[in-house]
């Protein structure tokens, strides 16, 4: 099952181009804006995020940040023809960006990127579900120490 | 010039000036006493027995007003005269005779003397004389200091005009950089997307070709049908199959340069807008150069071009170094292209100057023509030929140097190189980095 990618951007052409690099190898499913790209987020799995910073409405640092609770282990990465410092630093401090790239971006380093989020996406995963499992067995633990002090 | 006289027109009729003595020279000293009691009762009299007399006196002390007689033994009037308005052009003159020879009066006169009096003169006339010639010459030199005033404001004002017409065409500079400077970072942004997509569509069009090659030879190998085989080459015929292919990937290739020079001068837009910023901190700008050496290793390796460095001591410097190190770039680029195949060489200097650092390079290429001189920091212009240049190096080297409180300026003479020179502060506030020539 491929990974599924997500990129936001208002610019339909930018939207069919990063499509276009993506689509041989991962499910990649595209928004206009950054309302769209939540309400999808609601419904499925996405492991790495690319949205645009400028669009109007919504901007990606907001789309961003407003994903992390819908999903807390998504990659994040943003795509900014400026590079809006301020806001930019704000967001990558706090944890909720996990790389920037400028226009005009290339093909490759792209693909790599991506390769090397979904890895953290992977890591961040097993990570996860190892804490999971880890609780469950605490959890297992501890009804076992109580069953034993009970006999 | 005494700046604080600067706002005195007239000198007004000094009183020392108007008790100035009256020298009277005269061989015959009936005449001259005559005329230095008669003188006397209202200017201070001084007599004189001969021109040598008389001489030591002027160089004594001021006179307003010396009366000579033309006819004297050792040197005569005339040629006192000659010497008073060449030595002591303070002092007015009048001359006295006996023989009333016209063409002595007049070269008198003309030699500078203010009245010409025929012995035996009236002592009224006299007075008048002397009242007229004291009168003149306090007019002359009214007019005399009005000039020498008049001159000096003209000066002044020609230097203020000046200063005035170069703040004006700095001033326009600015401005006009200013409003370049909006103009660039809007296209920048404008440019930035379509730039970005056609480069990635490119890129991905490439690898469609390729795949559809890939089907299609394999197809060239399928034997087909003779019906299909005759219809094929009918059709590879008719859309110059052959030729289509070949040009197929230069066309993607051309389209992709441009694209990739598209995204060039969106970069240096971007700069020059200061939508990039990286880090601000001290640095050796030696380093920087340096560096920038080891990057344009295409240039500065050849034997033809040699490199000298002369490097003053420095102490590092604020500034953000990436776009610095643009500046050397885009000069040391600059330079080696003037120099291009021949033989040549490129100097680096630097020195602290003050609180200044200095860093000039010089190449010794063609130089730039004086009438491209003055426009070689404006967006898009370029000498270079089609697509060697943006016309953007030398505009955004400007808006760097700029912003980093410095000054740039460039001087060529043709054939013999040119020579750019590049003044940074070294201190600069960061806050004054950030907001000069924030939009």
């Amino acid at each position: 099952m491929p990974y599924k990618i997500m990129i936001v951007d208002d610019e339909p052409a930018n939207l069919r181009a990063l499509e276009r690099v993506f689509s041989l190898d991962y499910e990649v499913i595209t928004a206009g804006s950054g309302a769209e790209a939540l309400d999808i987020l609601k419904q499925q799995d996405i492991a790495v995020l690319i949205t645009d910073q400028r669009m109007p409405a919504m901007t990606g640092i907001d789309l961003l940040k407003r994903s992390v609770s819908l999903r807390p282990r998504m990659v994040r990465i943003i795509l900014t023809g400026y590079s809006d410092i301020e806001a930019l630093v704000e967001a990558i401090n706090s944890g909720q960006v996990y790389k920037y790239v400028t226009k005009p971006w290339s093909n490759e380093d792209l693909k790599l990127l991506v390769r090397r989020a979904l890895e953290h996406y992977e890591n961040s995963k097993q990570h996860y579900e190892l804490e999971l499992a880890n609780q469950r067995l605490s959890q297992r633990l501890r009804e076992i120490q109580q069953l034993a002090t009970l006999d | 010039m005494d700046e604080s006289k600067e706002g005195r027109i007239l000198p007004s009729h000094d009183a020392a000036l108007e008790d100035l003595p009256i020298l009277v020279v005269d061989d015959e000293k009936v005449v001259r006493q005559t005329f230095v009691e008669c003188l006397g009762e209202h200017y201070d009299c001084v007599g004189a027995a001969d021109s040598e007399e008389a001489l030591t006196h002027l160089a004594s002390r001021q006179f307003a007003l010396a009366i000579l007689d033309v006819q004297m033994p050792g040197l005569s009037g005339i040629e006192l005269l000659r010497k008073i308005t060449k030595d002591f052009p303070e002092t007015a003159v009048i001359m006295v005779s006996g023989v009333g020879r016209a063409q002595r009066v007049v070269d008198a006169l003309r030699l500078g003397a203010f009245e010409y009096l025929i012995k035996p003169c009236d002592l009224d006339v006299l007075e008048l004389a002397v009242e007229r010639a004291l009168e003149r010459r306090a007019l002359l030199r009214t007019s005399k200091s009005y000039k020498v005033d008049l001159e000096r404001r003209n000066k002044k004002l020609e230097r203020q005009k000046a200063e005035l017409e170069r703040l004006q065409a700095q001033l326009v500079h600015s401005e006009k950089m200013a409003s370049l400077g909006q103009l660039a970072s809007g296209v920048a942004h404008e440019l930035n997307n379509p730039a970005g997509f056609i480069l990635s569509n490119m890129e991905t069009l490439r690898n469609y070709t390729t795949a559809l090659e890939q089907l299609l030879k394999f197809y060239d190998t399928v034997s087909l049908t003779p019906d299909h085989s005759i219809r094929a080459a009918a059709i590879k015929e008719d859309i110059r199959y052959e030729k289509l292919m070949h040009d197929l990937s230069l066309l993607i290739a051309d389209c992709q340069e441009g694209a990739s020079r598209l995204c060039d001068i969106v970069k240096n837009l971007r700069t020059f807008s200061r939508l990039d910023e990286a880090e601000f901190k001290k640095v050796h700008i030696h380093e920087g150069i340096d560096s920038t050496i080891r990057l344009l290793s295409r240039y500065y390796s050849s034997d033809h071009l040699s490199l000298e460095r002369q490097y003053g001591e420095l102490p590092p410097i604020d500034c953000f170094a990436g776009q610095l190190n643009q500046v050397w770039m885009n000069l040391l680029v600059n330079a080696a292209q003037a120099i291009g195949d021949r033989e040549g060489r490129v100097k680096i200097e630097t020195q602290l100057q003050g609180e200044t650092v200095v860093v000039s390079i010089s190449d010794t290429g063609d130089g730039i023509a004086t009438e491209n001189l003055n426009r070689i920091f404006d967006p898009f212009f370029t000498t270079k030929p089609v697509g060697e240049g943006t016309g953007l190096g030398l505009f955004t080297t400007y808006s760097i140097v700029k912003r980093h409180g410095g000054t740039i300026s460039a001087e060529s003479h043709s054939g013999k190189g040119t020579i750019f020179t590049v003044v940074l502060p070294l201190n600069v506030k960061r806050e004054t980095v950030t907001t000069e020539g924030k939009r």
